[in-house]
């Protein structure tokens, strides 16, 4: 063993030498330094604004924006090409020759090569490291920064990065020197190489690469820079880079050794014994490596958290957003919680409102333990979730923005005349997207439960069922004499869908495709409205019912126009609900919603001023009052802002107030924020936040109220200041003629 | 005798087809100079690469130092030079940095460097990459390389290949002398006789991987009983009648040029006296058929 390893450095020792001239490592040098040093000088030089959050760290901020191209691309390329270099110095002139005559093993003349070859990696990598920091330091004395931006080395988790790339890229290195050696020639095996990075580029777009492809465990790092959700040292991706890295050594070494395939893997036939063997274990290792893990039930259901903030929030609720129903308290002691809950929670996209100042979706049913990081500092609200539903927290995110060939269809009302090609392109639609729901894993190879990948299918499908339907209506009207004969395959998608399925009544996709397919038989010529309610009262009594009659009639309440139109509502039908849970909910919401109706009066509203003035609203009494509720964390509040101050620069001469109410808990933040505002918005911020969301109905922000000059509400729930109809509503209401 | 080198009915072949040696046997005695000569495609090249553990050695049919070669690999080479396939080099470092490359690997103390350069007379070019270097550099530094290390036993493929007369000369020398003074034993390969005639101890033939003739030049020599002689003359056309009459296979070759075959080469002093004495003008007479002309034939076949 000694002698081997001695024999292995006097090999090493040969090629640091023989390497001379090559520019491996300097090449490598240059390829570390290259990204960062294009960025620092992009940054010195380029007008970009950088957004910096509260919690910001500057040198993390810089590796993180520079190793994007370095594991895309640059580290791929410097490993193709020195993997050749080095395999060329030999193939040329006989060299293997010479070194098989020296008292040389043949495992120290193949992995001495080899060796350099890491230490160019690394050469790579910790200089590009370095200099990412480097950098990082030397820009800041070149651009400015506000004070709270972090400069502190973030050593760990730098080096766990640095750690990361190195051994995401043992796989690739060690089959591209394979390859290098195994094939003389230099073109052959570099273009194999980049082959393999085009190919890697372009089927990863299509999400047709496996894990294990070595080019992208390369380039998962730039998507999973911030490592592992659950505490490991390195993700799946990286620990298979080593298993097949050591795969690929062994038979590299092998084939090298024998110098043919056959005598180093099958002749003589003992070999075949030994090579079955290894090609059995590294399959058998890799599958338990690659085989996603799910989490199990857990006994109890426990909902734990953690506040990261520079205020201290004392209670939240865990409330069903759609019922409205609150579900339990959860007592908040020094910035953390930890609850039990005991009642049954179906699996649903919950929230917890915290302090009233601001809430957070949660996926989660009964027999989770959910663990969940809140980080509310500045204008930054950012979560994230561990524990039993971690899968599930990253998969909603991923699947926001889908844009959607079959609603483009309807939109632009095409294919209404050819149903065959329509039904075609919605079912291949749809296959391509149920099929999908079950393909995603998080970084560190979870997959979320079955329970939730079934109700999402179910989602997809009932996205779907609805398309077809509205295709169905605009075919009726369009062609009302020809009967539409819907396929068996799409009659397939609606078997999956049960009319009276729970776990789906929450969810409004669901609703709107029950509420059709119950009253699609109906052919009486009356109010769609009345035909649907009639509809619903005919089914049979269940708690499925109610919850169906309660979410009809709910989401009828909030998109009434007139206190007429909604009492009418309360009135015929609010009986219909036996669930008196239920119902006196559905009546509070009528309340809250008719007090808020125009001509009520306008509750009170305590407020400080940038002075720290404390005052009321009613100061502001014998002239329209116009209110913009937003919070420096708010992302849309921000973007409404500026039209809301057009808005106050345009009628400045009219009897009105333009003010902005914060919501914010950090009052500092918010002074900072408010203080550099125009001035013709007058700036408050709010004292009282849980009367006053109870008081004006307030769940969510941006909110714009509008109180007439008498103090009585006169619009509770304006449209958004972008939209056109905000300055009609204002223009009416200070009458004021029609803009043309 | 101790040999060296001992190959026990060796048989290889790259293609299930043809055979490129077959019952190979070849013995080199310790501190010999073992000529191997082959025509180009004979089997040289590939005897060579078996003799030094380029292609593995399945039959275990190849002794070195009297053991089997398999067991010794790769220390074995710590006592061996060789120079296989010349001149594998390193063409991008300079002729210095080739021989510290092997110096490295067979931890031999760098100062013996210079010692070898100046004896393949290179010193001049040490600092020069091997890329500029003439064939003839090429093919000396390879030597060098292999004599580094101050081996028991040097493997020299085609040394000479490249080398105009004077650096033919000069590695003979060489190559003596190292022999006789550190006892080295020398293993070399060449398609033309004439370029080791000289030199060697002892000569192994092969042709189309089959071991014609093995043993020393003297054994080599007497295999030849006859011996054909050429001699420059006035008058040959009227001479050739004359001759004809006492001497075997008397062909006029040129103008003045008579070839005759005696019986042996201790017929010569004879001869000459009796053409003398009839009055022939000899101006020059050499022997013009001997192991070159066999060696010629042999490969021809």
């Amino acid at each position: 063993m000694k002698k081997n390893i001695s024999n292995l450095n006097i090999a090493f020792k040969g090629e640091t030498l023989k390497k001379k001239g090559t520019g491996i490592y300097t090449s490598s040098f240059i390829i570390g330094v290259f990204m960062p040093i294009v960025y620092f000088l992009f940054n010195i030089f380029s007008d970009k604004k950088t957004e910096y959050g509260a919690d910001f760290n500057f040198i993390t901020n810089f590796v993180y924006e520079v190793i994007n191209p370095l594991a895309v691309f640059f580290l791929p390329l410097i490993i193709i090409i020195n993997a050749s270099k080095i395999a060329q110095l030999d193939h040329k002139n006989g060299g293997w020759n010479l070194m098989e005559t020296q008292p040389l093993q043949k495992f120290s003349i193949y992995f001495s090569k080899l060796i350099v070859l890491f230490i160019a990696n690394f050469i790579v990598i910790f200089n590009f490291f370095i200099s990412s920091v480097l950098l990082a330091m030397l820009l800041s004395l070149f651009i400015e920064i506000p004070e709270y931006v972090s400069f502190q080395i973030e050593f760990y988790s730098l080096i766990n990065l640095l750690a990361r790339v190195f051994v995401a890229s043992v796989f690739l290195t060690s089959l591209q020197y394979l390859l290098s050696v195994l094939i003389p020639s230099f073109i052959w095996s570099l273009l194999i190489g980049f082959f393999l990075l085009i190919s890697n580029t372009i089927l990863s777009n299509l999400n047709l690469i496996p894990d294990w492809s070595p080019i992208e465990i390369v380039n998962k790092i730039s998507e999973y820079k911030e490592g592992s959700d659950i505490g490991n040292y390195f993700l799946y991706t990286e620990i298979m880079s080593v298993i097949l890295g050591l795969f690929t050594m062994y038979i590299g070494f092998k084939w090298y050794k024998n110098k043919s395939f056959l005598k180093a893997f099958i002749i003589p036939y003992k070999k075949v014994v030994i090579s079955l063997f290894v090609i059995l274990f590294t399959l058998l290792l890799s599958s338990y490596i690659l085989k996603p893990n799910q989490y199990k039930e857990t006994d109890s259901t426990t909902l734990s958290g953690i506040i990261e903030s520079n205020s201290f929030f004392k209670q939240a609720f865990l409330i069903h957003p759609k019922i409205g129903d609150t579900i339990c308290a959860i007592p908040i002691d020094n910035n953390q919680f930890k609850v039990s809950i005991k009642s049954k929670l179906p699996l649903d996209e919950y929230q917890i409102v915290i302090d009233n100042s601001f809430a957070v979706n949660i996926i989660m049913s009964s027999k989770d333990s959910i663990f969940t990081k809140i980080k509310h500092l500045g204008n930054k609200l950012e979560t994230k979730f561990y524990g039993t539903r971690l899968a599930e927290s990253q998969y909603k995110k991923g699947n926001n923005s889908n844009w959607n060939i079959i609603s483009y269809y309807l939109d632009q009302n095409q294919l209404i005349d050819e149903p065959k090609l329509f039904f075609k392109e919605l079912y291949n639609a749809w296959e391509k997207v149920y099929n999908s729901t079950d393909k995603f894993k998080t970084r560190d190879n979870y997959i979320p439960k079955s329970d939730f990948i079934e109700l999402e299918k179910k989602l997809v499908s009932l996205e779907y069922l609805n398309y077809l339907n509205e295709y169905l209506d605009k075919r009726k009207s369009m062609f009302p004499s020809i009967k539409t004969e819907i396929p068996l395959n799409i009659q397939e998608i609606k078997n999956k869908i049960k009319l009276d399925d729970e776990t789906l009544i929450s969810q409004d996709l669901y609703l709107t495709y029950l509420i059709y397919e119950i009253s699609k038989n109906d052919t009486r010529d009356i109010d769609l409205k009345i035909k649907e309610i009639e509809n619903i009262s005919k089914l049979k009594e269940s708690k499925f019912k109610n919850r169906l009659l309660y979410s009809y009639l709910k989401t009828n309440l909030e998109d009434a126009t007139s206190s007429d139109e909604r009492k009418n509502i309360i009135t015929s039908y609010a009986n219909t609900i036996t669930d008196v849970k239920l119902k006196n909910n559905l009546e509070n919401n009528f309340k809250t919603l008719e007090r808020l109706g125009k001509g009520n009066e306008a509750r009170e509203i305590a407020l400080k001023d940038l002075n720290g003035t404390l005052l009321n609203l009613s100061k502001f009494k014998g002239k329209f009052i116009a209110i913009d509720v937003w919070a420096t964390w708010c992302g849309p509040c921000k973007y409404e802002s500026p039209y809301f101050e057009k808005m106050a620069i345009k009628y400045k001469k009219e009897n009105i107030v333009f003010v902005a109410i914060s919501s914010d808990k950090d009052e500092k933040a918010w002074y900072l924020d408010a203080k550099n505002k125009s001035k013709s918005v007058q700036q408050f911020h709010l004292e009282n936040a849980v009367a006053f969301s109870k008081d004006y109905n307030v769940n969510s922000i941006p909110r714009f109220i509008l109180i007439d000059d008498k103090g009585k509400i006169y619009n509770a729930s304006m449209p958004r200041p972008s939209e056109a109809s905000f300055e009609m509503i204002l223009r009416k209401a200070l009458n004021l003629s029609d803009l043309n | 005798m101790e040999y060296i080198i001992q190959t026990s009915n060796l048989d290889f072949q790259y293609s299930k087809h043809k055979k490129n040696l077959e019952n190979l046997s070849i013995n080199v005695p310790k501190g010999s100079i073992y000529g191997f000569l082959g025509p180009n495609g004979a089997g040289k090249s590939t005897t060579m690469r078996l003799l030094t553990g380029i292609i593995p050695d399945d039959t275990n049919s190849i002794s070195l130092f009297g053991s089997s070669i398999n067991e010794q690999l790769p220390y074995v080479f710590e006592k061996v030079g060789s120079l296989v396939e010349s001149p594998a080099l390193y063409l991008h470092l300079s002729g210095y940095d080739n021989l510290k490359y092997i110096a490295i690997l067979r931890k031999i103390d760098l100062s013996k460097i210079d010692e070898v350069l100046e004896l393949v007379d290179l010193s001049y070019a040490k600092k020069q990459k091997a890329k500029q270097y003439s064939l003839g550099m090429k093919q000396r530094l390879a030597i060098a390389m292999a004599l580094l290390s101050d081996p028991e036993l040097l493997f020299l493929d085609e040394p000479v290949n490249g080398l105009d007369p004077n650096g033919i000369v000069d590695v003979r020398k060489l190559l003596v002398k190292i022999n006789k003074e550190r006892g080295v034993t020398i293993f070399v390969s060449s398609h033309l006789l004439s370029e080791i005639e000289k030199m060697c101890t002892h000569v192994g033939i092969i042709s189309k991987g089959i071991l014609k003739f093995e043993g020393t030049i003297d054994e080599l020599s007497k295999k030849f009983d006859n011996c054909k002689i050429q001699i420059t003359i006035d008058n040959a056309e009227n001479w050739l009648p004359k001759l004809e009459e006492k001497y075997k296979n008397v062909v006029l070759e040129e103008l003045n040029k008579i070839s005759i075959e005696l019986n042996n080469t201790s017929e010569i002093p004879a001869f000459v006296n009796s053409i003398i004495n009839d009055g022939v003008l000899l101006y020059e007479l050499k022997i013009i058929e001997g192991l070159e002309q066999w060696f010629m034939n042999l490969t021809e076949d």
